[in-house]
Formats: C-alpha cells, structure tokens, sequence
C-alpha cells in the first residue's frame, strides 16, 4: 500500500463524506418525486480513468458501483475548472446512461492546477417528454418516442451556465419546473464536491489523496478476488428468462404467444478469483423497450449489482468501490440485448437488469452451494393510479405504489417479505393518503399467503393489493410486472415461490386475467387484484422444524392445506432427481416445447443480420417457428423453416 | 413570583444507563451537580437515593423543594428489550400485516444476510375486525361489534396482556375506531387498549399504529414506575410537583391533574400518552439544556455534540430547535414531534483495531460500560477511544497521578492500563503507542466529520456560523479536534457537561404538542375551516395544560403551523403562522411561498396547496429558570502537564476547573480538569470562562491557526 493504514482511513472517511453531501445537497435541493420518494438519483467520485472510488451506501439507490465513467469523461476533454458536462443519451456516453429519464452531470475536481478526479450524479426525471407522461413504455419501438436526448455537452463552462441548452432541455419536457429545479440541485451537490475536495488536499496533498484512492481501489480488488478464489476454479451457467407477451384474458402461460420471451444467458468463468461474465445464447436486441445499453462494459454497474451485493455482503468492511469489479471481464455479444446497437429502446431495462440479476446468483449458487441464494421476485412494479374528474375534467395522477415480491431464501435466514434486493430502496405509500389523492378503495394490503417456496428457509412472501374503483373514468397503470409465468426459481432442494399475477373483477362472471396489465381503465366498481411473486425457497422443506412451519401458518403465510402439501415428509413429493435449481413446472414445459439448443440457433443465425434489423427479425423467426409446432415441441425442421424465411427477407431487401 | 418563591430549592434528575445525575438550584443562586450509579432493577430507588444524598449534602429539607423533573430512558429501555406487554393490535381487514409491511424499505437494501425487522406486536396477535370507513368519512362496512368483542375474547385468552387499535382513516374519522376502544374497555377494564387516533390523529396508517402499539407496550409498566417513583419520593419528604421530560424537549406533570394514577384514571390514558411522548426525552433534555444555556451565553446557531460511551448524538440548531415526526426509535418509527437527534459516531468505548487490509479502525464495536476501556480497571483489555485520549494526555481529571478521580469519584483512570492495551496495536502498525493513540484519535474525528458533514448539507447549515456544544463524558475532550475539522470556529462547554442531561430536565418548560388532520387543498379550502380547527386544537391544548400542575409555569404561549405541500407533490414542508396572523388560506400561502422559495428556490405563490394537517404546539416556560454563575475564585495556579499533540509531546499546563473564575483565559495545549470529565485545549486554542461559568473556546480555525 502507498498510504498508511491511518492515513487511508481517515481519507476513505473523508471522501465518503464529500458523495454523502453531494447527495443530501441533492435530495434537499430537487423536489421531484424520484428523489422525494423512491430515492432514484445517485452521486459518486470517480478517477480520471473512469473509476468509481467514492459513492454512498445508504442515501440514495445503489447502483453506483461499475458506472462506466471513461467514455462520458472523454466526451467532453479537455476541461476547465467551472465545467459541467450532462447527458441522457445511452450511445453517446458509452452505456453511463442506460435509458432516457436518468440525467446525469459531471465536474472535474482540481487540485494543485490539476484534474484528480471527476464528481458524478444523477437524477431519475420524473418526465424526459416522449410519447407517454413518465417517458417509459414496455411498447416503445424507436428511441425518439422515449423523449429528448441530451448528448454529452457542457452545461456549464468556465463557470458560464448554458442557459440556452438548459431551457431547451427542460421545455421540451413535460414537468421543466421540475427539472429544472432537479438540475439545479445537481450543480449544487457538484459544486460542494469541488469545495470539499480543496479542504482535503489542503490538508493532505493531492498526492496523498490520489495515493489513497489507488489503495482503496487496489484493496477493494484484492479482498473480492480473495472471497471469489474461495469458491475454486470453474465455469458456471445459468439461464433465465423476461416474460414476452401473450393473448390477455386467458390464464398465465397459456393463449397465443405474441412477444416472445427473452432469453439471458451468463455463463460465470472464475480463474483464480478472476471473474469472467459471458452473455453468448442471450437474446439479440428486442423491439421492446427493454434493452440494456453497457456499452460492452465488462464491470457495467446494471452486470455486476448481485455481484457486488454478495461480495459487500460477505464482508461488509470490504471498500465500497469499482475496485469491486475490476477484475471482472465480459464477452458482451454486439446487437444482443445486453449490448445493443444505436438507438435501441430501453425505458423498461430494469426487467433485464433484474433478470442478469437472477443469472448471476444462479452461477454462485452453484460456484458456492452452501452460500447459495434463491432468487427474489425478480420485479418491480409500480402502480400507478389516475383519475379525471368529470366535472372539472382535470386529470390527477396518485404517486405510484410499488409492487415487488418477497427476497429468496438465504443461507441461514429465510427470504424477505414483501420486498426484496430488487428495489428494497423503494418505499410505498400509505393506503390513506391514497384513498385521499384518487377514487379508490383499497380492500387488501397484506402479504400474500402461500406464495413463498417451501424450503428449509422459504422465500419470502409476495404482496396482495386489491383495489376497487369508487368513481368512473380511474386509469391505472402498471409498469414492470414480471415472473407471472416462469417463477422464481428455488435452490438446494427449495421449491419454487409462486408466481405473480393480475386479475380483474376476480370471483365474478366477468373475471379477467390481466397479464402484465399495463394500462388499464375502470368504471366505478371494477375490482383490481394483483398479486406479487413469492421467492424461491432454499433447501429441503423437509428440514424446517416443525415449530416454524407452525408459526408462519400462525402469521398467516402459510394455510394448512399449503403446509401439510410443502413440509408433511410423507405427503410432500420427493424432490429426487430436481438437482440445484427447481425452476418450476412452467419454464419447464416452456424449454420442452422450445429446447435450449433450439433456442440458442435461432440466437445465433441471427448473428448474419445488422444489430438493427435483429428485433423484428427475432420475433419473427420465434413467432413463425410457434406457428409452425401448433401445440407440439419446435423441431430443427420448424425452426430452420422459420430461419429462413427471415434469413431470405433479409437477402432480397439488402 | 416573588423572589422568594424563585429562591427556593429544585430539583432535575436524569437516569442513564450508568449513572444518575442531579442538579440542585439551592436558596443562594448556586447550581450543584452530582452523580451516583443508576439502579437497572429498580430505577426509581436510585433516583430517591440520589435526591437524598444531595439534599443530605447541602443541608436542605425535602418539603422546601419546589419543583422536581426528571428524564428517564425507562420507557425507551422497556421498547429496546421489548420487555413491555405482549401487545395485541385490532386493524381494518384486508390489512392484517400492517405493521410487518411497514413502509417497505430495507434499512440496507444491499445486505443479503440483514435480518428481518420484527414488529413490536406479533403478527399471531393481530387481528381483522370488518368494518371500513372510506376517506370521506363514508361508512363502507359497519363495525361488526360482535367479531370485535371476539377477537379480543380470543387474544386475552392466548396471554395478550395490552391491546392497540387502529383502523383506516380514523385519523380524520374517528367513530369506528373510537367505539371499538369503548366497547374493549367496558367488557376488559383492567386491559390496557391504545387508541391509535386519540394518542395521535395523523394520517399515515402504519405510523399512527406504531404509536398505539408502543404505548401499549410500555404503558403498564411506565405507569407502574412512575406510581412507584411518586411514592419513594413522597416517602423522602417532598411535596413538590414532579415533572418528567418528553421527547420534545418540554416536561409534563406526574402528579396533580390528570395523573392521579393508572386505577383512578378512568379511561387510562394518561400513562398511554406518557409512554409515546417521553420515548426519546432523555437525550432531548439535553439539547434543551445546551440550547438554554447556549441562548443566555448569546449562541443559537449551534451543534450540539453529546459523546458518551457508546456513540456521538447530535442536533442542529439553526436558530431554533428542529422537530422531526419521523424519528426512529429502534425499529420504529416514531410520528410524534421529538427533537431531532442523530446518533453519528463513535463513542469513546469504542474499539481500535485493525481489518482485513490492515487499516485502523475505530469501532463499531463498543466496550460499553462494562467491561469499559481499560483505563477504567474493570477488566477491559482491548484499546479504546478513551484509553487514547489518557495515553495522549488529553484526558487527565483531577487528582494525582496513577489513581485519578472521575466521574466523581465513581471511576477511577488508570493511564498504564491504557498504555498497556495500546501495546499490541502499536505494534501492529509500527508506531509507538502514543503516535497509535494520537491516529485512534484522528480516525475517530474522520468518521465523526463524515458523518456531520452530510447532516449539514442535509439542512443547509454552514458550519462556520455555528457553535460546537460539547458534553457528555467524553465531548469536551474530542469537541477542538471535530470543530476544527468542520472548521467550526467555536467550541462551548457548559459549566457540568455531565449532568446536562439533568440539568435540562431542570430548566425545561411544559410543552405539548397536538395534530389535526385536514387534507384538502386550496381549491376549496376555506378560512372557516381553519379557524375552527386551530381553535379546537387551542383548546384541547389548554385543557391539557389545566391538568398540568403548573405552579412555576404560568406564562402561556402557543404556535400554530400547518405541514403544506404542492397539490400533487409528495412531500410537506412546516409553515408557522405569525403569531399575530390571522387563521386563513392567505396567510398559509405566504408562510408555504416564503419556505419553498428558500428550501427550492422556486416561486410557488401562485400553486394550489394541499393542507396536509393543522399542527398547534403550547409552550409554558419555568418562571426564573435558574441558571448558573460562575462561582470560582480563582484557586490553585495551573500545574505543568505533558501530553501528545501534532506528533509530538509537548509541555502543557493543567488546572482545575474549580480554579477558573468568570473572564479567565486560558491558551493551549492545556487540559482543564473536572469531576465530570476533561476539557482538552489543544495548542493553538484559547479558552474563555464565560460569566455563567461556561467555557468559550477559539479553535483558531478563524484566525487560521488549524485546519
């Protein structure tokens, strides 16, 4: 090490505090809801090589770690003391960005007459303009229907704010107050960084700063490959799916496929407590708004967050850094949806970011069985309620609720109920404020009984929420929904938790699965049920004492029937033969009908066509390949017919 | 009040978890502290035991006291250990885990292996009662009286010994909610049921049934407590009211009034609203005291920094007082107003040692109050914050060398046990052990600045427009060191840093605080609306204080404000009324347009508001609070002592702070010896004896003598 051991911490402590100012600066200052409320917005310290080596643990989200800082950086060089760069373009700032509404600002730190570091923050708008308020669709084919792009530029130079560019930015959308404002307080929490950085040096040196920071990166390095080296050497795969898209009104998994799914494949390779991620046999990019821009950054933040959960984790001292990553490397295919071409939609990229989530625990699972995870609700959904009033016409939107499912099952602990590593920031807001805000009736807000997977630690259970429209002419709108079909998986023996689903007028004639939902209209008296995933259960159902099984039916998890069907040894099914994961009865028949060889030629022959051409190319092939098979498996014959009609289609118009 | 009314003797006390503290205003004027070793069985009995001893001391008759208030952890302690009644909870149906789903967020949505939080009434002791009023007030589903009546029936019978009610919107529609605790109450007289909407009617259904359920917890046995505490000092002799302190910093009445007892209490809800409204009182005794004494030395832009054992608490004052409704107590959230207090670092038990990497840290871990640091011989071996200041120097109380005298005279500092404890870390990092000590010392700045700095910029504050006023054991001796680094000019110590807890309890005001719920924006908001609400909350006020005994109280103030936000947005900002203001929509607008304006730098004049509640706070301050004067003479000259700063041992000088008299100064390094605790002047620093007897330090950072 350059520093001393006193030295560095009391400089790791120093620079924690500059990140966690930046972002109480932000969250005082910005008055958007994002911020306010679901602490969507982040604030870090990076080298002038691009490397994360500052950022908060608990103010804001925690999707620092792994940014990828070089490409935005050098998009702007050279720089002056006073500059601001901002963007909100995902090509142009090689994938810092990763969909439209996330405002990012940037400012070199000076000491000694020279560059040491760079100040990044972001702030998640509430509205970017676009084709829909909020500026996120599931159903936005073209970039520009996902608002405006900023690319790299300077909104401040010298000092100069760009009044020009910032007015322009914010008129064109929907809330520019508010943006505005949010901006604002994102040069305020900037220029506190500048500020605190001179005090540091002053104190220190500029060398003993960047000597600590070269420490702290290097040790965050050292210990993650310590605790990766631990597991040995291999290679671990794991599969998992984002649900496509089916005829509505008929009950999951079931009716005419119309979207089909996408499909995630990370291949875990470690050497010597070197990571290496492959994604060959993902899914090409898609025509919905669901691809990942990395900008085929191997320790890209949206890659490595369980990751870099496990490992902070297992050792909570460890420094909180891209040092965490840096060791990661990545075969990111280009024009897959993990890596995609220019222009590529990508609003609702979370639903792949959760899903690599799911990938990459399913490798440690069985690089590290006894630390083995199952996995969690694998979304969240936000619900959000509008109504119009018909006398005054006047349209009010409720803040949104989110909807997420239970965590899996830990290692020694049971899953997490109601929330879990996806979006555990996230907080929901009170049912009277609601009830107040719009006409609706909640009848139920509870846990959902019988939704976790059985296992020696169950999962944790999803939510319910059902609500009744009082008044005519209430809207809701569901983004996110996901793991209504294939359910989060179970490890070790634990079953899977059951999956989510969304039904309207439920007990009536009229009864409606609603699938994903989406946009939804009521008339007065229309009922909304959702229900969320429950997570995967971990180890042997057998194995949980009787005396817990007895409490969680005390608590209402678990009913009778539930319980005598998961955890009576002699009623309860042998779980032979099921191996490390049990995936569950509907992403078993899925990869009958669709074997996973089948599924990764189709992903390869599209290989041969431009990145942009691949979404329409893949659910056409898909689509026609399902035809073809009627109710019966996809043979090589049906998916080589369905090859080439797509393959010659491309050949007659190139 | 005449003068001799004033003159008369009183009494303020604080129960900590390692000593009790009293302060005694005596006939001529003087403020006496004193310490004994609190009593975790019977907390009351050391109380009495302490009030006699420093009566006994200063040849005072108990009936000659006027006033006793004291704080006490006893509710907080009892909500810490869950060891209060199993709590049962009635809730709307539909949602039976209210309190497990709380509002969702995890505490560190990062940590794979966190722990669940578990409610303080178990979900097996829940149940749905059908019945559902809407937000309108429109009944949905009656009560259904006879499932009521049952569940309840059904908890008893499976050992639930306390019982909590809250259903939707009782807030703003009490029937349901209230009929329900009526009917329990008449068919089980002897069960304590909390009322979540007459304990504290604010929206927010989870909160509000927090409240209810931790005052059924702890009610039983806070009331059995204070009965017991009443009678002990009844038993002593004295007469007088007995006060204890609340979260909000103010005290209310044990005795006289409404508190004639858990049994004479008809609907028992005195010790209900005791048990939520004195949670967090202990500590916000003492940032009433410090911002008293701070005001009559001029200060009220300051950081209160009260160190103890096992962390650093803090609060913000930037001309008044913060208040906030979401404090956390534990795992619970707390609604009700308490003064906003954050526990930001290391104590001075905490633990050096070195990670993983080789690094120095101090802390998390703490050796608390047993065994403690090692300087204390009581079997503590490991080297902590408080054995580095001894190894420094910095920490050095009266008395002679190798067996000094602290706390006084409860502990006894022993600086070779310190040094020896040092040894194996020194090593460990190739330094000598007092250059370990002196990086232990440094680290634990760091972390503490780290964790400040964020608060800060949380609230706007610059730091160098404040004051640093240190207390606790170990304030004083790391207060220099973190102000510098804040690059706060200013460091104050009160005159007994050590009991300024009690101190507080001693001087506080009654003051209580009421919410009404409103909910409804400007559009068609109207002055009626909330003329009548502040009226109704002024006099449910001063019903409140009719029941107080208020003999030293008489002067009445209250304040009415109301939280507001932009129709649509999600957040409220507190708007106070001036107090000559007229009750109306108008004047809410200017109040919320001038907040905005500073809090966003946004104009929202012309916005449509949303009034979320209607908030009424009474204050009614001690007449002549006694305050202290400087009573040294100016004593024994100052004795050489040698101590460790800026990597080096240099000559110092060490006095008795007995010895300092009003207007004295005194240049670092220096130490400045207490019984209570070290006051550390590092070089470069100069102290003040203020005529109250505080002491005023430059920390140079102004004239650039330190950074």
């Amino acid at each position: 090490m350059r520093s001393s051991p006193v030295t560095l911490e009391i400089l790791t402590h120093r620079l924690t505090a500059v990140v966690e100012e930046m972002a109480e600066t932000i969250r005082r200052t910005s008055f958007s809801v994002f911020v306010k409320q679901t602490a969507d917005f982040g604030t870090c310290l990076v080298t002038p090589r691009g490397e994360v080596f500052a950022a908060p643990r608990t103010i804001s989200g925690n999707l620092m770690i792994g940014i990828p800082a070089a490409t935005a950086i050098a998009s702007l060089a050279p720089y002056a003391p006073g500059d601001v760069g901002i963007s909100n373009d995902p090509d142009g700032t090689g994938g810092l960005v990763t969909h439209l509404p996330d405002v990012w600002l940037w400012a070199p730190l000076y000491a000694e007459g020279r560059i040491i570091a760079y100040a990044f923050s972001f702030v998640h708008a509430s509205d970017i303009g676009g084709d829909v308020p909020g500026s996120i669709s599931w159903h936005h084919t073209d970039i520009h229907q996902e608002g405006l792009l900023i690319p790299p530029a300077k909104l401040r130079e010298g000092g100069r704010l760009n009044e020009a560019l910032l007015r322009t930015a914010v008129a064109n959308t929907r809330v520019p107050e508010e943006n505005r404002g949010d901006i604002e307080a994102q040069l305020a929490g900037l220029a506190t960084a500048q500020r605190r950085i001179d005090e540091i040096t002053a104190t220190f040196g500029a060398a003993a700063v960047t000597d600590a920071v070269e420490d702290l990166l290097d040790e965050a390095e050292r210990r993650a490959t310590g605790i990766l080296r631990g597991f040995g050497d291999g290679s671990h795969r794991f599969v998992d799916y984002v649900e496509g898209l089916r005829a509505e009104g008929r009950p999951a998994g079931t009716g005419e496929v119309l979207v089909p799914p996408t499909r995630l494949a990370v291949e875990l390779t470690l050497t010597d407590g070197r990571p290496h991620l492959s994604f060959q046999g993902t899914s090409p990019q898609v025509a919905e708004a669901i691809n990942l821009p990395t900008g085929g950054e191997p320790g890209h933040y949206m890659l490595v967050f369980a990751l870099v959960n496990y490992l902070v984790s297992r050792d909570p001292g460890i420094p909180y850094n891209s040092g965490l990553v840096r060791a990661v490397t990545a075969d990111l295919p280009p024009g897959s949806i993990v890596n995609p071409g220019p222009g590529a939609t990508c609003g609702v990229r979370a639903a792949v970011f959760f899903r690599i989530m799911d990938c990459v625990l399913g490798c440690l699972a069985q690089a590290a069985p006894d630390a083995a995870l199952a996995t969690g609700s694998g979304a969240v959904a936000i619900a959000t309620v509008a109504h119009t009033d018909p006398t005054t016409g006047r349209r009010h939107v409720a803040v949104g609720q989110p909807l997420t499912g239970g965590s899996g099952g830990r290692p020694g602990l049971d899953g997490l109920h109601g929330t879990s590593y996806t979006g555990g920031w996230l907080r929901n807001v009170p049912n009277e404020l609601l009830e107040q805000d719009v006409p609706v009736l909640v009848e139920e807000y509870r846990y959902r009984p019988d939704s976790a997977g059985p296992g020696r630690h169950p999962g944790g259970a999803g939510i319910v929420l059902q609500l009744r429209a009082l008044a005519d002419g209430v809207t809701l709108a569901v983004r996110g929904m996901e793991r209504l079909e294939f359910q989060p998986w179970g490890v070790a023996g634990g079953l899977p938790g059951a999956p989510g689903r969304a039904v309207l007028n439920p007990g009536t004639p009229g009864e409606r699965e609603l699938g994903r939902v989406n946009v939804l209209e009521l008339a007065a008296g229309d009922v909304l049920r959702v229900e969320t995933a429950g997570g995967g259960g971990l180890g042997d159902p057998a194995e949980r004492p009787a005396a817990d099984v007895a409490r969680d039916q005390a608590r209402g998890l678990l009913t009778e029937d539930a319980a005598r069907r998961a955890y009576d040894v002699d009623a309860a099914p042998t779980r032979a033969g099921r191996g490390l994961f049990d995936v569950g009865p509907a992403r078993r028949a899925h990869e009958a009908r669709w074997p996973p060889p089948l599924q990764e030629r189709l992903i390869a022959a599209l290989d041969a066509l431009p990145p942009a051409r691949r979404p329409a190319a893949y659910r056409r092939a898909y689509l026609a390949a399902e035809r073809a098979a009627g109710t019966g498996p996809i043979t090589d014959a049906f998916l080589a017919a369905a090859l080439r009609a797509v393959i010659d289609q491309k050949e007659t118009r190139s | 009040m005449t003068s001799t009314q004033a003159a008369r003797p009183r009494i303020g006390v604080d129960v900590g978890g390692t000593f009790t503290d009293v302060v005694l205003t005596t006939a001529d004027g003087a403020v006496h502290p004193a310490k004994v070793p609190s009593d975790a069985a019977r907390p009351a009995a050391a109380v009495v035991r302490a009030v006699t001893e420093v009566l006994r001391r200063h040849d005072i008759a108990a009936e000659d006291v006027e006033y006793f208030a004291h704080g006490q952890t006893f509710a907080l302690n009892t909500v810490l250990q869950r060891a209060g009644a199993r709590t049962g909870l009635l809730v709307t149906a539909g949602f039976p885990d209210l309190l497990d789903i709380g509002r969702l967020r995890l505490r560190d949505p990062i940590d794979f292996f966190a722990a669940p939080a578990h409610p303080l009434a178990d979900r097996r002791d829940v149940r749905e009662i059908p019945e559902r009023v809407r937000a309108d007030g429109t009944v949905e589903l009656p009560l259904d009286e006879r499932a009521l009546l049952d569940a309840v029936a059904d908890l008893r019978a499976s050992g639930v010994t306390a019982l909590a009610v809250c259903f939707l919107h009782a807030h703003a529609h009490p029937a349901h909610e209230r009929r329900a605790v009526e009917l329990v109450r008449a068919a089980h007289p002897d069960l304590v049921v909390a009322g979540s909407a007459e304990l504290w009617p604010e929206e927010k259904e989870f909160e509000r049934a927090t409240v209810a359920v931790l005052a059924a917890h702890v009610a039983g046995l806070l009331g059995g407590y204070l009965a017991d505490l009443t009678e002990r000092l009844r038993a002593a002799g004295l007469r007088c009211p007995v006060h204890i302190t609340k979260s909000n910093g103010g005290v209310m009445s044990v005795t006289g009034g409404a508190h004639r007892g858990n049994e004479s209490d008809a609907d028992g809800r005195a010790p209900l609203r005791a048990a939520v409204e004195t949670l967090l009182s202990g500590p916000a005794a003492g940032v009433a005291g410090a911002v008293r004494l701070a005001a009559a030395a001029g200060v009220d832009r300051l950081i209160t920094m009260d160190m103890g054992g096992t962390s650093v608490d803090c609060t913000i004052v930037d001309g008044a007082v913060p208040y906030s409704t979401d404090s956390a107590l534990g795992d619970f959230p707390l609604l009700i107003p308490a003064i906003e207090i954050d526990s930001i670092g290391a104590g001075g038990g905490s633990v050096a040692h070195l990670d993983a990497s080789g690094v120095l840290k101090v802390g998390p871990r703490s050796a608390g109050a047993q065994p403690g640091p090692a300087c204390y011989g009581r079997g503590g071996t490991e080297p902590t914050l408080t054995d580095a200041y001894v190894v420094c120097g910095h920490l050095a109380p009266e008395a002679p060398e190798n067996s000094e005298s602290f706390a006084d005279g409860a502990v006894t500092i022993d600086p070779e046990a310190a040094r020896a404890a040092f040894r194996p870390l020194a090593d460990r990092l190739g330094l000598d052990v007092r250059q370990a000590a002196a990086a232990t010392i440094d680290v634990a700045t760091a972390m503490t600045h780290a964790r400040l700095l964020p608060l800060l910029a949380r609230r706007g504050v610059d730091p160098g427009a404040t004051h640093l006023v240190a207390y606790g054991g170990a304030g004083p001796v790391q207060a220099v060191a973190l102000a510098r680094a804040l690059a706060v000019p200013r460091v104050l110590v009160p005159w007994s840093p050590g009991t300024l807890c009690a101190f507080g309890a001693l001087v506080s005001g009654l003051r209580q605080d009421l919410v009404t719920s409103v909910g409804e924006t400007t559009a068609t908001l109207d002055d009626t609306r909330l003329e009548t609400a502040w009226k109704d909350l002024t006099e449910r006020a001063l019903a409140w204080y009719a029941e107080q005994d208020a003999t030293l109280h008489t002067t009445v103030t209250t304040r009415r404000w109301a939280d507001v936000q932009r129709a649509g947005q999600s957040f409220t900002l507190p708007v106070v009324l001036p107090d000559d203001a007229p009750a109306t929509v108008a004047e809410l607008r200017r109040g919320f347009a001038a907040a905005y304006h500073a809090a966003y730098g946004v104009d929202a004049s012309a916005a449509e508001l949303d009034v979320r509640n209607l908030r009424l706070t009474l204050t009614a301050d001690a007449a002549s609070p006694p305050l202290p004067s400087a009573t040294a003479t100016g004593g024994a000259a100052p004795r050489p002592h040698r101590l460790y700063e800026n990597g080096a041992e240099v000559a110092a000088v060490k006095v008795a702070r007995a010895d300092l008299p009003a207007g004295a100064t005194l240049a670092g390094p220096a130490v400045i010896a207490a019984p209570d605790t070290t006051v550390y002047v590092p070089g470069g620093a100069v102290a003040r004896v203020d005529p109250a007897g505080n002491l005023l330090i430059d920390t140079g950072v102004a004239r650039g003598e330190a950074g």
